[in-house]
């Protein structure tokens, strides 16, 4: 037992000893930069306080989880002392280094930036090198230190953003040849890419090909974005991820995808009732938790959820087009009508028309409800020609004009879509029926200006009939 | 300590099994010994573990760094006063304009409410006060209005610019809108649609046909246009394109080359940050030509002002440098502020940096010293917003020979993303007004619309 007892003792002591040492370190480190997280979510502030209370001051993981935490929300000063720190204890940890000089960036420190992401780049993995040079010739550009940023963009190769940059680059210090030989690459593998579209407009106009410039801005009225330029929502989300509002959004979005819509539509109550009044999103995800409740088929708990909204966020379109469909599902088509029609006043859609020319069919309205179709068919036939789904904006169109051939601006889309499809001579009938419905109509005239210059063979006598629209 | 339990211990194991000492008082104290350094060798790692993050660390590290800027205090005294009623909610006014609309002698002040998408007119009245009325409602995300006659029947009109979504959005979502005065009522007429963002209309007599057409930017956000729109009479008017690029913010309308006709001028921002001249050749004709452009993708070019800052006779062109608005963070940057394009004929515009200023957002020209030239007030977005020190509202004292001095005039309401000068009280000296659009935090010096009057020099 006496043995027992001296070892006990012996135990004790030494914690004591580790204690005492490990609330010397505590007292000894640096203490965490405190910015202010009022301007947060509530639950994301707590969240953040609670991290910077308990974070292991001591180790590199927990001067990042800080560092990340403010990083994710637009703390750059605070978040770059924390990477201090965390690099100082461990000077090895290439990602961290680079959250470091992503800081830095952010805050304007551009050549300290610049030289970190150096320093980075010796020990890094081939991915993260590459970034770090396309961050060295951004930043670059931003010092309009041309000679850093091109050697940054070729170094950078063979990532496609640093291609694209580099040629934008050549283009704007008139090295025309590279940098159409660098977009005609970058064609091949990003064809539908809208940017790339641009740049090559860009090079065609510069080359004084302007038949090939405005072949290239028409199809960036149907291309979409690919490529991302700019990294920064993409490296900062996953951090702001992890807390607070943003998390609980993520988990109500995951709830609603896997079917359980009144799990979701519960925990967003919750979510609503802690950030009451927080910034501009909480009425933003009063129309989501309204929207949700119309899913359920709630309408009355979704029109309560509506005005509260309407007391604290703008009245839009989508909204009032929820507010609409709650109507509509409690019986109350006449103030779904309005809804509606109001909504389609500000802003007119596919969606809303189609709600509306349904309305007017059920009042036996039939003229009113067929013209209604034939707008909701307009708007689809632009989604669709936004979208690069020339076949169907095409049918869309031609639907849209059989419903509703006074609609001058029909014939301009349908017109467009047979120029596009290679079929000047119909295009050509379908402008002119547009301007003949509207002689101020600008983009039908400038097509058929268009089609005299590029299809002058197009002349309407040698126009088959059977493609007439 | 243990010398009683050693004496009494017998040696041996056997003994040890046989021979129960007797439970005497030291017994019990090692007992107790035993139990509380047992429950201390638990309680100690434990306690260490949870009561450590309670411990505060003393030791400090540098100051957190800014980028944003705080200014010395103006000489020139302004005093501040609030436009119309208080918001009860972040407001989000896009635009502000001091124009005595009502035409009875007292400039009043008309905005761009994106929050309640109204276009409003505040009318001073005597002896001072706004009063405040709807000239157009359910106009999604009004951008900027214009105040002409349109239709020349000789009573102001309102041209709005409709951006369709305050944020981000690349559809086909922006209008333009003519609230046709009729007798004090304002009726709304949908002069161009189908188009994305759009951000500023100008009027003036662009083919010299003898009535008023439009300039538009249509600033979008992929994709965008900058169009002049032919007045065709009875409210129809024709597009035709000028340039199809992103981002175009405003298009001021001057005959910038003195050649007696007017031209457009247009700053394009979106990842390209140029300034562009239209030349008028007439007949509808123009000649694009890019002014400057800057490698500096990040420079945030956020508006562009016409007015012959230098007092030579010819317009110059003042550009506001700080948007952020496309990052998901914003923060101040050192180029940030606002540079002077001189205007030295034949489209040459020489550019001076007038100001450094974090997030700077809109510049306004007048004379607000009253000293015979013309100075600059801008305002800021952007700003390291935690420094409650730091500026949004400043103003350029210009030297007389555009030589400027910054000097800070407020720090609230904060996120300020419109201003405009004129004499609102009528005493010689220009005036302030500014709009806040609070999209982003810290939501602690709200304001929605808010004029500073100068009072001269604060020493006296």
């Amino acid at each position: 037992m006496r043995r027992g007892v001296l070892l006990l003792w012996a135990v004790v002591s030494l914690e004591l000893i580790l204690g005492a040492w490990s609330v010397e370190r505590r007292l000894n480190s640096p203490r965490p930069p405190e910015p202010n997280l009022t301007r947060l979510d509530s639950l994301a502030a707590q969240e953040i306080a609670e991290l910077r209370r308990t974070a292991n001051l001591q180790s590199r993981a927990g001067w990042q989880q800080l560092a990340e935490a403010y990083l994710g929300y637009g703390f750059f000063p605070a978040a770059e002392l924390c990477y201090q720190q965390a690099v100082r204890l461990d000077p090895q940890a290439t990602e961290v280094r680079f959250g470091q000089a992503f800081c830095l960036e952010r805050l304007g420190r551009l050549e300290e930036a610049i030289a970190l992401y150096r320093e980075i780049i010796p020990q890094a993995e081939t991915p993260l090198a590459g970034r770090c040079w396309y961050h060295i010739g951004r930043c670059a550009l931003r010092l309009e230190d041309l000679s850093t940023a091109e050697s940054a963009f070729r170094a950078a190769l063979p990532e496609s953003t640093a291609r694209f940059q580099l040629a934008k680059l050549l283009l704007r210090t008139d090295r025309v040849p590279e940098a159409h030989q660098i977009a005609e690459e970058l064609g091949q593998a990003y064809g539908s890419d809208l940017r790339v579209a641009q740049l090559r407009a860009q090079i065609a106009a510069a080359q004084g090909d302007l038949r090939t410039a405005r072949a290239h801005l028409d199809f960036a009225e149907r291309a979409k974005q690919r490529l991302t330029l700019d990294d920064n929502h993409d490296y900062l989300e996953p951090f702001r991820n992890r807390f607070g509002l943003a998390r609980q959004l993520r988990e109500f979005e995951q709830k609603f995808a896997e079917g359980s819509r009144e799990a979701a539509a519960e925990s967003l109550r919750q979510t609503l009732e802690t950030n009451a009044n927080w910034a501009n999103r909480a009425s933003l995800l009063l129309v989501v938790a309204a929207e949700t409740q119309v899913s359920l088929q709630r309408p009355e708990a979704a029109i309560e959820l509506l005005e509260k909204h309407f007391e604290r966020g703008p009245v839009t379109p989508d909204s009032l087009k929820l507010l609409g469909d709650a109507y509509r599902l409690s019986d109350r088509p006449q103030e779904a009508w309005e809804a509606w029609q109001r909504a389609a006043a500000m802003q007119p859609g596919a969606d809303l028309y189609l709600r509306l020319a349904d309305e007017a069919a059920r009042r036996e309205e039939t003229a009113l409800s067929m013209r209604l179709e034939g707008l909701s068919r307009l708007e689809l036939g632009i989604d669709a020609f936004q979208s690069n789904e020339v076949l169907l904006a095409m049918q869309e169109f031609q639907r849209t004009v059989q419903l509703f051939p006074g609609l001058a601006h029909a014939w301009f889309y349908l017109g467009e879509m047979l120029r596009i499809s290679g079929r000047p001579a119909p295009a050509r009938e379908a402008f002119e029926r547009c301007l003949k419905l509207n002689p101020a109509h600008g983009r039908a005239a400038a097509a058929l200006a268009r089609l005299d210059e590029e299809f002058p063979d197009s002349a309407p006598e040698t126009m088959p009939r059977e493609t007439t629209p | 300590m243990f010398g009683h339990w050693s004496r009494v211990r017998p040696s041996g194991s056997q003994s040890a099994r046989r021979f129960r000492p007797p439970r005497s008082a030291g017994d019990t104290t090692v007992r107790s010994q035993l139990i509380l350094l047992s429950i201390a060798a638990v309680a100690i790692p434990l306690v260490t573990w949870f009561a450590l993050p309670l411990v505060p660390p003393l030791r400090s590290l540098p100051d957190t760094y800014t980028g944003g800027s705080a200014f010395p205090a103006s000489p020139l005294a302004f005093e501040k006063q609030r436009v119309g009623p208080e918001s009860k909610q972040r407001s989000w006014i896009a635009n502000v304009q001091i124009v005595d609309f009502d035409q009875d002698g007292l400039q009043d002040v008309i905005a761009c409410d994106a929050r309640r998408n109204q276009v409003l007119w505040y009318r001073q009245l005597q002896g001072g006060g706004f009063e405040e009325q709807i000239l157009g409602k359910d106009l999604v995300a009004p951008a900027h209005a214009t105040v002409v006659d349109l239709d020349s029947d000789g009573d102001p009109d309102v041209i709005v610019s409709v951006l369709g979504n305050i944020l981000p959005d690349d559809g086909t979502i922006g209008r333009v809108v003519w609230l046709e005065n009729l007798g004090g009522k304002f009726q709304p007429r949908v002069l161009l649609t189908d188009v994305r963002r759009v951000a500023d209309v100008q009027a003036a007599d662009l083919d010299g046909d003898g009535d008023l057409d439009l300039a538009v930017a249509v600033f979008g956000y992929a994709r965008g246009q900058i169009l002049w729109l032919e007045n065709l009479g009875e409210g129809r008017f024709r597009e035709h394109e000028l340039l199809s690029a992103p981002g175009t913010i405003h298009v001021p309308l001057a005959d910038y080359d003195g050649d007696g006709d007017i031209d457009i001028a247009a700053i394009v921002s979106q990842d390209e940050e140029e300034l562009w001249g239209f030349e008028n050749l007439g007949g509808g004709k123009f000649r694009g030509r890019r002014l400057w452009f800057t490698h500096n993708y990040d420079i945030g070019s956020a508006g562009l002002v016409q007015h012959d800052l230098d007092g030579d006779g010819d317009p110059d062109l003042i550009l506001p440098v700080g948007d952020n608005l496309e990052d998901i963070h914003t923060y101040p940057q050192p180029y940030h502020g606002c540079l002077w394009f001189e205007n030295r004929g034949n489209w040459e515009f020489v550019p001076h940096r007038i100001a450094q200023f974090g997030g700077t957002y809109a510049a306004a020209v007048g004379d607000f010293d009253g000293d015979g030239d013309q100075d600059v007030a801008l305002v800021s977005m952007f700003n390291d917003w935690d420094r409650p020190e730091q500026a949004s509202i400043v103003w350029l004292e210009n030297d007389g020979r555009q030589n400027f001095r910054t000097w800070q005039i407020d720090n609230a309401p904060t996120h300020l993303a419109t201003v405009a000068a004129g004499d609102l009280d009528g005493d010689g000296r220009d005036d302030i007004v500014a709009g806040g659009l609070h999209l982003t935090g810290p939501f602690d010096r709200l304001g929605r619309i808010t004029a500073w009057f100068s009072r001269g020099d604060a020493s006296r």
